[in-house]
């Protein structure tokens, strides 16, 4: 098997910002909004809670792949809403063929596809 | 219904951001919070304000994460080693002027008959040099506090000058151990290090603390634009 299908060590890690980052790509949110999103497209099995959401959506706000201002809802409230920035663009499209990688490579490891 | 906002800052704590910063994470998490609560009421939660809490297990966790992900990984280079070789670079200058004079006016022989107070070393070449520290630490406390350093780091950064010594003089030991340590051992001399130490080190660090001592007050400049205060309350 060749590097090129080598799954990253950090692809774990990457889970969190794939699943923002992908959400983020459909439409700009604010941090609940996001959570709630996350947690409805993937039936509740992935959910984040304000103590795992917000340090990596800082982390991400300081690399640049997202930006963030304040908006005012209907309601009234003001929220922070975060929107993807080009270099967001750019690293989902690597972070989403590793995670597409990883899972074949665990389907022909585990016949999860068949499970 | 809670103060989301004064919950959330008194369970956050001292969060080491910039005053505005901290405001708006505490306002952002206080928002989302309130939505939870929102949410938990309107479906008939019977304690909404346990469970949106319930989200965050250690406060004391989230903090150190919030820090972490907010910090600028090239922050302590930033901070204070680019401000503190700058001062470095300005101490070494005035050394070399130093070096140069005294050689120009005595010839270099002298360079060899320092005994810390004696000779004309100290006129011509520590001196002056002295002199110029409490500018170098000034200038490593400026830029460092321009850079959004703590009080700690630009007292750091304005070290740099003495601590350069520190350093050459650990190393220098470290050699002369591995080359010959018993030659080292037995013309150690506890005075001599002592005189070393305190007119190489000690005074010079004080020197470079009195220049930069008007610049170790006060707030760091802010890097982020102000956010509004009144962010999560509707």
């Amino acid at each position: 098997m060749g590097n090129d299908h080598k799954v990253s060590s950090q692809i774990k890690r990457g889970s969190a910002e794939l699943a923002v980052l992908a959400v983020l790509a459909e439409a700009p949110l604010h941090g609940y909004e996001i959570a709630k999103r996350i947690r409805q497209q993937t039936g509740g099995v992935v959910s984040f809670d304000v103590a795992s959401l917000y340090p990596v959506l800082y982390t991400m706000e300081r690399r640049g792949w997202v930006q963030a201002a304040w908006e005012e809802a209907a309601s009234g409230r003001r929220r922070r809403c975060y929107h993807l920035t080009a270099d967001g663009r750019r690293r989902l499209q690597p972070l989403r063929r590793e995670w597409r990688d990883f899972f074949r490579a665990l389907n022909r490891l585990a016949g999860l596809a068949d499970a | 219904m809670p103060d989301w906002e004064q919950l959330v800052a008194e369970r956050l704590g001292h969060l080491k951001l910039a005053p505005e910063e901290r405001r708006e994470v505490v306002a952002e998490i206080a928002a989302h919070l309130e939505e939870c609560y929102q949410a938990l009421r309107a479906a008939g939660s019977p304690d909404p304000e346990g469970y949106t809490l319930a989200q965050v297990a250690d406060w004391k966790a989230l903090r150190h994460r919030i820090q972490k992900s907010k910090e600028d990984p090239m922050s302590f280079s930033r901070k204070v080693m680019m401000p503190g070789l700058a001062a470095l670079f300005v101490a070494q200058f005035a050394l070399s002027v130093s070096l140069h004079s005294l050689v120009a006016l005595h010839g270099a022989p002298t360079l060899w008959q320092f005994r810390g107070t004696a000779g004309p070393l100290p006129g011509v070449f520590y001196l002056p040099w002295l002199a110029i520290l409490p500018f170098a630490g000034a200038l490593g406390a400026w830029l460092a506090r321009r850079a959004g350093a703590s009080s700690a780091q630009r007292f750091t950064a304005a070290l740099f000058p003495s601590l350069f010594f520190v350093v050459v003089s650990s190393l220098f030991g470290v050699i002369a151990l591995l080359v010959n340590p018993q030659r080292l051992i037995s013309e150690f001399k506890l005075a001599n290090q002592a005189v070393i130490l305190l007119f190489w080190v000690i005074i010079p660090a004080i020197a470079c603390a009195i220049g930069a001592w008007p610049f170790l007050a006060g707030a760091p400049r802010q890097t982020e634009p102000a956010p509004p205060t009144d962010a999560a309350r509707a």
